[in-house]
């Protein structure tokens, strides 16, 4: 190695490297000469190296991986988890599904809380320490349907769809820390000695109160709006500051992912009592917002015209009713087409 | 139930690796063996799991990326020191380049912008367009595309050398425009 740059120093006046030898260099044919010429001139200068690179990777985007390679190393990995898998056992009480019953909770010992959350990129890498306190570790990821568990102060949660929600073993400390993905039910057990805190990326929910919803319709933001009682968002802003940000009733923060900030306004709640019972229910709400949740529910690709996105429908979709029966009420208040095609809806004026 | 959570808790964990492997065993292919890109892959996805039990979150692409270019640079350092003071630019020169990847940032071209390549590749001059489509897509070697368009083999690994600067260029005037994000957001 180092002879190579005493070499270097020695060559005093730069060859200029033919261009030829990087194309071959970069298709991996080039000769150990003209490899050797290659690292002359890349030990010259950092940007040498940086250009060679780039040209490298472009020519390399040609590539893709066959299918069977990603299956086949899949099936590799698999076998290798399940052989680790063996003891690892979670803490979960199985508890039977259960209807939801909303107003029950009201006036409870219970006080129940619906969270969801985006998909956190920028924020959560903001403050991973806040994540710590929270002690190991149950995971918990639910792919269909709803799934409930217990936790060891026997605050109950469902959990739902694409929700991943991590707890620990027992509560300890001063707090009582989760943290989740997705979308959940809480019914808490009230300790006001012990604060419930909720973790949404960088963002702690805590629990003061009685009911809120933490709803995100679209991927880039989350919204947390609050029923009754109160709560307080804690977080980090981009330059690190600590901020808490208590919520009203009827109050909902908006929290964009992309530049971290968080907007308060009022709004009818009705809305987000969406999730707990399979029924839908939106009280004179864009169609823009009522479509991803319909295509969320439906599993469905819903495509709407431009004209009919700020168009606001009240309504509701019960339990049992398909596609075709929540676009026909739409269509009684307001003249719409539509088309189906596999699992594309395209949505249209009349 | 138990079953089921550890089902649920695998096929999220598979649809993360289908989303990635691809991209990170190609990166790793640029400076190890196929064979070796592969075990290094495997490897990082087998510590992800074993530590996701203790963390909700699935670590991001970045995460994923670093970890591999330094899992390649222990194999190429180790190598190179097996290999003692035999002279061995080639390692050398893919050394260079994977202690150039010292982040994420640093990748020009991500899946998404595959498209963008395509478009650019269209935009290249005429006599470049057509020798740097037969060796980009239709994977030609460099004299089967000289015998075809009846130019020297030089010729055609200069015209390629010339496409893929044309194209860095327009990808660093676009990836200013990304850095600039970067910053303006962090």
């Amino acid at each position: 190695m180092s002879y190579l740059y005493k070499d270097n120093h020695s060559t005093k006046k730069m060859l200029p490297i033919a261009e030829e030898i990087i194309t071959r260099s970069i298709q991996k044919i080039a000769t150990p000469e003209e490899l050797s010429i290659l690292n002359k001139w890349l030990r010259e200068r950092e940007e040498n190296i940086a250009y060679y690179c780039q040209l490298e990777e472009i020519w390399n985007s040609r590539k893709s991986l066959p299918q069977e390679v990603i299956q086949s190393g899949w099936q590799m990995l698999s076998g290798e988890i399940a052989a680790r898998q063996q003891k690892e056992q979670p803490f979960i009480f199985p508890v039977k599904k259960r209807k939801f019953v909303w107003l029950r909770y009201a006036a409870a010992m219970f006080f129940g809380v619906l969270i969801t959350s985006a998909v956190w990129m920028t924020l959560s890498n903001i403050s991973k320490d806040s994540h710590q306190d929270i002690l190991v570790q149950n995971i918990v990821y639910n792919k269909t349907g709803v799934q409930s568990l217990v936790l060891s102060d026997h605050s109950e949660v469902w959990i739902n769809e694409e929700t991943r929600i991590t707890y620990p073993e027992k509560f300890t400390g001063t707090t009582r820390s989760v943290a989740l993905e997705g979308k959940a039910y809480f019914d808490i057990r009230k300790d006001p000695e012990t604060p419930f805190i909720v973790q949404i990326g960088n963002v702690d929910i805590e629990v003061t109160g009685t009911e809120f919803f933490v709803e995100s319709v679209l991927e880039e933001q989350s919204y947390i709006t609050l029923i009754s009682g109160s709560i307080s968002l804690n977080y980090k802003n981009r330059e690190g500051e600590k901020k808490s940000i208590p919520l009203a009733p009827g109050e909902q923060a908006r929290i964009d992912q992309l530049n971290g900030s968080v907007e308060i306004e009022n709004i009818d709640t009705s809305f987000y009592v969406a999730w707990k019972d399979g029924t839908y229910r939106f009280t004179d709400e864009y169609l823009e917002r009522i479509v991803p949740l319909l295509a969320k529910r439906f599993d469905l690709d819903i495509y709407i015209a431009p004209s009919l996105k700020n168009k606001r429908f009240t309504g509701r979709v019960i339990p049992g009713e398909n596609i075709e029966d929540v676009l026909y009420s739409i269509g009684k208040s307001y003249p719409i087409r539509y088309r189906i095609s596999e699992k594309n809806i395209y949505i249209g004026e009349k | 139930m138990k079953e089921r959570k550890e089902e649920n808790n695998l096929i999220s964990f598979r649809s993360y690796y289908e989303a990635n492997v691809s991209s990170l065993i190609l990166f790793a292919q640029r400076f190890v063996s196929v064979v070796i890109a592969e075990d290094i892959v495997q490897d990082v996805f087998l510590d992800i799991w074993d530590h996701t039990r203790v963390n909700a979150k699935l670590p991001s692409r970045s995460y994923l990326f670093m970890a591999v270019r330094n899992k390649c640079l222990n194999i190429l350092t180790r190598e190179q020191v097996k290999k003692n003071y035999i002279e061995s630019t080639e390692l050398d020169n893919r050394i260079l380049g994977l202690d150039y990847y010292d982040s994420f940032e640093k990748q020009l071209i991500d899946r998404e912008d595959m498209q963008y390549v395509y478009d650019e590749i269209e935009r290249l001059p005429e006599k470049c367009r057509i020798i740097f489509k037969m060796a980009y897509f239709e994977e030609k070697k460099n004299a089967e595309i000289a015998q075809i368009l009846d130019i020297s083999i030089r010729t055609v690994e200069h015209q390629l050398y010339l496409g893929l600067k044309i194209l860095r260029t327009r990808f660093m005037d676009k990836g200013m425009k990304s850095l600039f994000f970067y910053f303006s957001f962090k």
